[in-house]
């Protein structure tokens, strides 16, 4: 490359010539450090996913649990603590559906099904995450003020952990070799 | 069993420059001026080529004193052929697409 910065017709073409093999070389640099891939041993993996989802897993009970004490059936149509209670029913359940579709990678190692969970519990705690700054914003509540800590925990544990393990979810099968489900079948 | 793939139209247009003299040895400089492409997309090609043992190369002492050796490419056999194909499958799509604009 740098040989041809001498048969270059003028300086501008010679200066373009070396940024561009610059960017080349830099590309080419950093493709070849990539080695890396999301799968991770299911040991590993286990405790993460349960890091990842069983926050909102228990948000979810908690949710069913208060619409149980509130002696409402699930609805939109309700009064307000019903309503809420509803609305934080659905966004949670992207926890529970999450855990068990990891379960069900790590401990039976079988594939995610349906294969579009992964995106759709990603959209789901998006959602989750929007809902919680809406509710700052409106008022505070139960998850707190903006800038509040219980706010970024709540933003933390409910959103962007879920997320985060929904995103990693396509990268866990075929689990790894010293996967928990190839144990326990080379033990049975 | 390799998966063919379709070239990148900056992949044709490389391959079309090699092949108008398939067993001259081609510096970089000269298929950037050819083709159009800059340098930072020129190499990553010719590399990328390369890996694919599609394209081989060598390097040319330089005839003037104290500057370094220049970097030459050519198609390799297999190379030549991939390139006829993709060209021919280029001019295949680029018809289809006339005879569907001009319905």
């Amino acid at each position: 490359m740098l040989a041809e910065l001498h048969h270059c017709d003028a300086d501008g073409a010679a200066l373009r010539w070396a940024v561009g093999c610059l960017i080349a070389a830099l590309g080419e640099r950093m493709t070849s450090m990539i080695r890396g891939d999301l799968k991770i041993s299911s040991w590993i993996a286990l405790p993460e996913m349960l890091l990842c989802f069983a926050p909102l897993t228990i948000g979810w009970i908690d949710a069913a649990r208060a619409l149980g004490n509130l002696g409402g059936r699930p609805g939109f149509g309700g009064s307000g603590p019903v309503l809420f209670a509803t609305a934080a029913l659905v966004l949670a359940t992207t926890g529970p559906a999450g855990l068990l579709a990891a379960l069900r990678v790590l401990l039976l190692g079988r594939p995610v099904h349906p294969r579009w969970l992964p995106a759709t519990l990603l959209a789901g705690s998006i959602i989750n995450g929007l809902a919680l700054v809406a509710i700052a914003l409106i008022g505070g509540g139960a998850f707190g003020s903006r800038g509040d800590f219980n706010f970024w925990c709540g933003l933390a544990l409910l959103s962007a952990l879920p997320a985060l393990g929904a995103a990693h979810l396509p990268a866990l099968y075929p689990p790894s070799s010293l996967s928990m489900s190839s144990v326990s079948s080379s033990n049975t | 069993m390799d998966r063919s793939r379709k070239a990148s139209p900056q992949t044709v247009s490389l391959l079309a420059a090699l092949t108008q003299s398939p067993r001259s040895w081609r510096h970089g400089y000269e298929l950037s001026l050819e083709t159009g492409l800059k340098s930072g997309t020129l190499y990553p090609t010719l590399i990328r080529l390369g890996d694919r043992g599609l394209l081989e190369s060598r390097w040319e002492p330089s005839v003037e004193p104290g500057r370094p050796p220049r970097h030459m490419y050519r198609l390799t056999p297999a190379g030549l052929l991939f390139a006829k194909q993709q060209l021919a499958d280029t001019t295949a799509r680029h018809r289809l697409r006339a005879v569907r604009a001009s319905a």
